[in-house]
């Protein structure tokens, strides 16, 4: 799990090998950004279980969507499957 | 609050912990986005800008269930790859208990040896690698390799 703000990060990786990926087996990756009264989180899921939460290094920068592949070795074909990308936020109008 | 009957992404209800405070249907107040890749080919006009080594695709793959989007690598080729981005419309609200919501559901072909990205960050050129060094950006990376810098 990362979130980075500005070049700065904060990097978490899980214990144990309980969310290694398998080999074509489909996973849910999903978070939660709260903007906080003092401190901003990031609540990280797997599978809709909540794994981790991130409490530094925030972005608030405007983002875009993305996703990316890299070929690790020169064996075979490497590939991502994407189902679906889902995003959306509150719009930060009040009444 | 007793929690609702209702098992989707509806508010106050726990049986979707990831989604819970997300509304469903038309809500004004929320901008939402969501690509199920279910069309014949992907837009690289309008909806996604491809960025990607010149041996590397980006496809939607044909009569999929429930449709999917492959970025696939050059075959026998070490570090190369393919990514698609959107615009920088997404960032953390302004007002305190506001949200960003993100989701996608995927699989890797050969995950102890690809690196991947999936989330949201600031918009990258050239190369699908320097979506990794992105300065701003929340991403899943699971347990895998990831080689910083490539």
């Amino acid at each position: 799990m990362i979130t980075e703000s500005g070049d700065s990060e904060t990097d978490t990786t899980l214990s144990g090998t309980t969310y290694d990926l398998s080999d074509a087996t489909d996973v849910t990756v999903s978070f939660v950004a709260t903007k906080g009264t003092s401190t901003d989180n990031v609540r990280f899921y797997i599978n809709r279980t909540l794994v981790g939460t991130h409490a530094t290094n925030v972005p608030t920068a405007n983002m875009t969507q993305a996703a990316a592949e890299v070929s690790g070795n020169a064996t075979g074909t490497k590939s991502m499957s994407i189902d679906y990308i889902m995003v959306a936020q509150d719009r930060g109008v009040s009444y | 609050m007793a929690n609702t009957h209702f098992s989707g992404p509806v508010l106050f209800s726990a049986a979707r912990p990831t989604l819970e405070n997300l509304n469903i249907g038309s809500w004004p107040d929320q901008t939402r986005f969501m690509a199920d890749f279910t069309g014949i080919v992907l837009d690289a006009t309008n909806d996604w800008t491809v960025v990607k080594d010149s041996g590397a695709s980006v496809a939607l793959q044909a009569d999929a269930l429930n449709g999917v989007v492959d970025l696939t690598s050059a075959a026998t080729t070490d570090n190369d790859g393919s990514s698609i981005q959107g615009n920088e419309i997404w960032g953390l609200p302004s007002t305190a208990g506001q949200k960003l919501y993100f989701e996608a559901r995927f699989q890797m072909s050969d995950a102890d040896q690809m690196d991947m990205f999936i989330g949201v960050c600031e918009n990258f050129a050239t190369a699908p690698e320097n979506i990794f060094t992105a300065s701003n950006r929340i991403v899943s990376k699971l347990m895998m390799e990831m080689r910083l810098p490539i």
